[in-house]
């Protein structure tokens, strides 16, 4: 896994030797998590759909869980919300460490799935009464408020309500209890892109205004750029790396090697192991300060996008340059 | 979990709106339909018919609502991200279904008990075994079907495979479906049966019980739910096509191990074999059994047999073998058991001086009618008929003084002639006076018949009640039958019309034979248990007849010391003790018994007059 320095400051863009700066004190922000996991790890059968997964999400910000389909997303997110058992590993929501998130736990957490399975002759406002009754901390004001802004009928049978819609109500139903934790599975799938650009703006904005924390899963990685302050890289149930999304892009280059020197300098990796060594260009990982002192050592460097840089992590194959 | 009650009820507003206007219908049907309603047949036949052909479909509804729709619409994937175990939740809706099946059935109870208590009386205990054995039998059945919903797509399925395996275990092996369990709680004496609890059914039913539940929540909880999710998921093609294949493999599969196995006849050699139409008689012969009493003992077993499969209208009977036994009494008679192979068995020293060949067919008549109809015609609501048919058929060519002398008896022992309650308890009415007056009673029952109704009639009404096999399998729980019914179906002669008729025959016995009745000694016991240690009592008894008798008398006392729940109790389990009448008028009994035990005493009295033992009656007491 990519280890992200704390704090680090972007820098500019072009391929020549960027002035190293300063790497500013961690903020509170980032100290204080509201959930951690360690070793995290859960099989069915013979696969390994998480494998030792040490997440950590601080208070008050979005931490967007970027990973191709199957990555283990899902199943993390299940694990979180305590519809699954981990085989192995650690969770510890605000403060309390446990090797599973007990029902208790749950009225911490307001869960947003991939696919909302209400009870269809239930409206919005019978579905926020049932809801409501588990939440002590539950306020049917807010819950009222939130259908509005969302603009979600509240009259309306779920059975009548369109997918985007559904899910308008699911983060209704998740925010109305003022969760600790919110976790949302790849909500926007299946919205249409206007329903998807309403739903994060919307997101974004009640995160903001309330201050929650959230952990959002998606393989949309405009979605991490949108509005995640952190992203986590998950492939084939291992977290590749974690951080804050700029910090990242800092960190992640593509470069072109001189041609009499095709191995990298002290202090650089390859992001994937499995990098062809006859290619022309490498995506490599460095810290500032050595990206800083070896740029001459490549014929170029290319700064890359968040979606490029989650391609060279798991894709199987060499990320053209740009 | 208030909230998912809640959340439940709502939900499932309407269905159960429905299934209770629906079991309001049909509780109506039962209320006002005349089967119930009557003295012919206790209306508890209806909780049965009820509880047997009503309620199980209503749970079927209640239980796919509760459960099964969770899981195939997917809505418990929402219930598992709130705060709430799935455990909880499964609880929830176990609790709110039994409720609501429970409730359905305590209103049927209710219904019937007030049906039941306009004709008869049903005491605290006679409550407390229908109560026991109804909601046991009722949580049993929520319990399966409960557990069945949670199997999803694979309920239906199975609900039919077990129906169908059952049929045909039960039809194709010894195993008796309504001997079982929960069927056993629901069986045809349900009704009548007040005093005894089946308990060995009761542990059996109760233990299923729990099994179903303990299914119901390892389907919910194994692998975080993941098996009762998956099971929800549709039925592919393929599966329906296995399914379907898998019933129909168990049709043909029972239809050719029928044809290839089949019961075979039992086969006895070096034996005389006499045949009719109806019935094949073969008496073996041994060392000192010659041909020629062989073939006279054959003959006549053919002939009376043939004369009573005529009587009760069989088609045919089952091969009789008669095998000789010395070591037998001459008057004692045995039957064996077959395995495997079709035919009756009996034992009798034939060759013994005084042996009787009539008495001996008598007995082996109502053997055959027992094997022929498996045990029907030996139920208790029928056993009446069956000792009375049995003595008239056996008295059919005697001479008229034997049919006083059964006159007699019933007017000694039975001065009023019968009660409904007598006839329906009718081993109670056999152990309290003795089978010998007992049966006279019933052979008085059968005179009555003979004299009020046709002989076609009365042949079809005998037929029906006594010369028919019990339906078999699951059909055995849905058919109703009993003399009452049958009496009216075949004669159209209502019991109580027969009752008052039997009654008033009685009466007019004992009037004519009151000279000769006065004359006959009554016999008079009593015990008493005095204590010998703490917890020892010894048995004294007192004796006396009235008028009293001065001739020697050889008394018996039989005694056992008995369970809470044993009902009958058999002959053979009853210690004798002979004592000799009027020497011994008071004594003390050799056996002695323990505080909190039970004892069951009797006294038998040979009465010459009579040609027959009186007894006391089996009493019980409890020891103090």
């Amino acid at each position: 896994m990519l280890d992200a320095p704390r704090g680090e400051a972007p820098t500019e863009t072009p391929a020549q030797a960027p002035a190293p700066e300063p790497a500013p004190a961690p903020t509170p922000l980032e100290t204080a998590a509201v959930l951690r996991t360690s070793g995290l790890s859960r099989s069915f059968g013979k696969v390994r759909a998480v494998d030792g997964i040490d997440l950590e999400v601080p208070r008050g910000s979005i931490y967007g869980f970027l990973g191709r389909n199957g990555a283990g997303k899902t199943t993390t997110l299940r694990m979180l919300m305590g519809v699954l058992r981990p085989d192995r590993g650690e969770i510890e929501l605000l403060g309390t460490r446990s090797n599973r998130i007990r029902s208790a736990q749950k009225r911490l957490i307001g869960y947003v799935s991939q696919e909302q399975f209400f009870y269809p002759w239930m409206t919005a406002e019978r579905l926020g009464d049932f809801v409501g009754s588990f939440y002590p901390t539950w306020s049917t004001v807010e819950f009222r408020r939130l259908l509005g802004v969302l603009d979600v009928p509240a009259k309306r049978r779920a059975s009548d309500l369109s997918g985007g819609t559904r899910t308008k109500l699911a983060l209704a139903l998740a925010l109305a209890h003022r969760p600790a934790l919110l976790l949302l599975d790849e909500p926007t799938s299946g919205l249409d892109p206007v329903a998807r650009r309403e739903f994060l703006e919307i997101l974004a904005h009640e995160g903001k205004r309330l201050g929650h924390t959230a952990l959002f899963s998606t393989h949309l990685v405009d979605e991490v750029e949108a509005i995640a302050q952190r992203v986590g890289i998950l492939d084939q149930g291992r977290l590749l790396y974690q951080g804050p999304t700029a910090s990242l892009l800092e960190r992640v280059r593509r470069v072109t090697w001189h041609p009499d020197l095709r191995q990298p300098p002290p202090g650089f990796r390859p992001v994937r192991d499995d990098t062809d060594a006859g290619a022309p260009d490498a995506v490599l990982d460095a810290d500032l300060s050595a990206w800083a002192e070896h740029a001459a050592a490549f014929a170029s460097i290319h700064r890359l996008s968040l979606e490029d840089v989650f391609l060279a992590m798991v894709r199987r194959t060499t990320v053209p340059a740009a | 979990m208030i909230a998912l009650v809640r959340k439940e009820l709502r939900e499932q507003a309407w269905v159960l709106l429905a299934c209770a206007a629906l079991t309001g219908l049909i509780l109506a049907g039962f209320a006002i339909s005349p089967d119930y309603n009557g003295s012919n047949t206790s209306a508890l036949h209806g909780l049965r018919t009820f509880l047997i052909g009503t309620y199980p479909f209503l749970v079927i509804v209640l239980t796919s609502r509760i459960v099964a729709r969770e899981y195939t619409g997917r809505t418990q994937l929402f219930l598992e991200t709130l705060p709430v175990s799935r455990a909880t939740i499964l609880t929830a809706k176990l609790l709110l279904g039994l409720v609501l099946a429970l409730a359905t059935v305590l209103v049927a109870f209710h219904l019937f008990r007030n049906l039941t208590e306009k004709h008869e009386v049903l005491d605290r205990r006679a409550l407390g075994v229908l109560a026991l054995r109804t909601f046991a039998y009722a949580t049993c059945v929520y319990a399966f079907l409960f557990a069945g919903g949670l199997l999803g797509r694979y309920r239906v399925a199975i609900l039919l495979l077990l129906f169908v395996g059952f049929f045909l275990v039960s039809d194709s092996s010894t195993f008796r479906l309504d001997e079982f369990g929960p069927f056993r709680l629901m069986g045809p004496d349900l009704a009548y049966e007040r005093g005894r609890l089946p308990t060995g059914a009761l542990q059996v039913t109760l233990g299923l019980t729990a099994g179903f539940i303990a299914l119901a929540y390892a389907l919910a909880l194994v692998r975080e739910g993941t098996v009762s999710a998956l099971l929800a998921q549709k039925m592919s093609q393929r599966e329906k096509v296995t399914i379907a294949c898998l019933l129909l493999g168990m049709i043909f599969l029972k239809s050719y191990y029928e044809e290839a196995r089949g019961p075979r006849p039992f086969e006895l050699v070096n034996a005389v074999t006499a045949s009719s139409p109806h019935v094949t008689v073969k008496v073996g012969l041994g060392e000192s059994v010659g041909v020629e009493r062989a073939r006279q003992l054959a003959a006549a077993a053919v002939a009376g047999l043939g004369e009573l499969s005529e009587e009760l209208s069989f088609p045919t009977l089952p091969d009789v073998f008669v095998l000789p036994a010395r070591e037998l009494e001459a008057d004692n008679y045995q039957v064996g058991t077959l395995k495997g192979a079709r035919g009756i068995v009996v034992q009798a020293n034939f060759t013994g001086q005084s042996f009787d060949d009539g008495a001996f067919v008598s007995w082996l008549a109502r053997v055959v009618v027992e094997s022929a109809t498996r045990g029907r015609a030996s139920e208790e609501r029928r056993r009446w008929l069956l000792d009375g048919f049995s003595s008239d058929w056996s008295l059919r060519h005697a001479p008229d003084e034997k049919r006083r002398l059964q006159s007699l008896r019933a007017a000694y022992g039975f001065p009023t002639g019968p009660t409904e309650e007598m006839l329906r308890d009718w081993l109670t009415t056999r152990e309290r006076r003795g089978e010998c007056l007992s049966t006279a009673l019933a052979w008085t029952g059968i005179q009555v018949l003979r004299e009020r109704v046709e002989p076609q009639a009365l042949r079809r009404f005998l037929h029906e009640s006594l010369g028919r096999t019990p339906s078999s399998g699951l059909r055995a729980l849905a058919v109703r039958e009993s003399p009452a019914s049958e009496l009216l179906r075949t004669t159209g002669v209502r019991m109580e019309d027969f009752l008052a008729a039997w009654r008033a025959r009685s009466a007019e016995d004992s009037r004519s034979l009151d000279a000769t009745l006065r004359t006959l000694p009554r016999i008079n016991a009593s015990v008493e248990l005095a204590p010998v240690t703490t917890n020892g009592r010894e048995v004294r008894y007192q004796l006396g007849f009235e008028p009293d008798v001065q001739r020697l008398l050889r008394i018996s006392f039989l005694t056992k010391t008995i369970d809470p729940f044993d009902r009958e109790i058999e002959q053979s389990d009853l210690a004798v003790d002979e004592r000799a009448y009027p020497d011994l008028r008071t004594g003390v009994l050799p056996r002695t018994v323990s505080r909190g035990e039970r004892l069951a005493w009797r006294v038998d009295a040979p009465i010459d007059e009579l040609g027959c033992q009186v007894t006391t009656g089996l009493q019980r007491v409890e020891v103090p």
